[in-house]
């Protein structure tokens, strides 16, 4: 099993849980979606 | 009173059309959100770069802040969502639309070929920011390395016991806490165990991964997973979502004002 690894790792903290902002939401999806269909 | 036309947006509509529009919209903000955000700046437990025997003591500051601020009646079990870590969001360096790396000596051309690869997988999925490979002795934004040396076998961040530690994502924030420069090393063969290229590519699209802010899955089966088997894992809508949200000022905004990332969780 090979572990990769940063040092970013210690901040996982499950333990909230807010939404993004809904415009913002869209915007990352629809941007998502564009770029995933120009490729 | 009827109102007859709306053209604030381009469309038309009657008053039935946007009261349902507007049921629809909050219908879709409710439950269908995607992407999740921390109640407290998300770079504060970056700079820090706390070890995970900090983690319960975070995660109870945490809690304590959710409670704070409304959200626990939520009530969503976070440990059945299949999650990827946002970390972090990239500073003015990329302001300008691109992202400089550098390869450093050390790997065989094999090794750096993988290495253009992995970069270029994610390249041609995320727009607004483009890849550029130096060739001199100057600083890049990115520093690619390769190790086989018996010093990094001996590193603690290189020691999970039996398994193999295959790469290293270490970052660099600026005062802000926005990142300021990332060194990326990749295991040739420590432990005394070479890769395949087609390994060394997939570690590096894992590590890239980290580079353009993301944190690990807490499932398996993601290229952004802790760990893997020697999967052929492939970025997904997942972590190109997970990147646009963690530098949505550059990527998706296209604006020049570096801010942290709102959301620290993607829902896979």
């Amino acid at each position: 099993m090979l572990m990769l690894h940063s040092n970013t790792d210690a901040e996982a903290g499950l333990g909230m849980y807010r939404k993004m902002s809904f415009p913002k939401y869209m915007a990352v999806i629809i941007t998502a979606i564009k770029n995933t269909l120009m490729v | 009173m009827n109102l007859k036309h709306n053209t604030a947006f381009g469309f038309t509509f009657s008053t039935p059309c946007l009261l349902f529009a507007l049921v629809l919209l909050l219908l879709s903000i409710i439950p269908s959100a995607k992407i999740i955000s921390s109640p407290i700046p998300v770079m504060a437990s970056v700079e820090g770069n706390q070890e995970s025997d900090d983690n319960d003591n975070e995660e109870n500051t945490r809690d304590e802040d959710d409670e704070d601020d409304g959200n626990s009646g939520d009530d969503i079990d976070l440990d059945e969502m299949n999650l990827l870590q946002i970390c972090c969001a990239w500073s003015d360096k990329i302001s300008d639309g691109v992202l400089e790396y550098k390869i450093s000596d050390g790997g065989d051309e094999d090794s750096k070929q993988s290495v253009r690869n992995a970069i270029q997988d994610w390249d041609l999925l995320i727009d607004n920011l483009i890849f550029v490979e130096k060739q001199d002795d100057s600083e890049a934004d990115v520093t690619i390395g390769f190790s086989d040396s018996d010093e990094d076998a001996n590193d603690e961040e290189f020691d999970y016991g039996d398994s193999i530690a295959a790469g290293k994502t270490e970052f660099r924030f600026d005062n802000t806490g926005f990142i300021d420069s990332i060194e990326v090393t990749l295991s040739g063969g420590i432990f005394g165990n070479g890769f395949q290229n087609s390994e060394l590519e997939q570690i590096a699209r894992h590590e890239i991964g980290h580079v353009l802010g993301l944190g690990h899955a807490n499932f398996d089966g993601s290229l952004m997973s802790e760990s893997t088997d020697g999967g052929t894992e492939n970025i997904s809508i997942c972590e190109i979502n997970g990147v646009l949200a963690a530098n949505y000022w550059r990527l998706v905004a296209v604006g020049n004002n570096p801010e942290y990332p709102e959301a620290n969780f993607a829902v896979c």
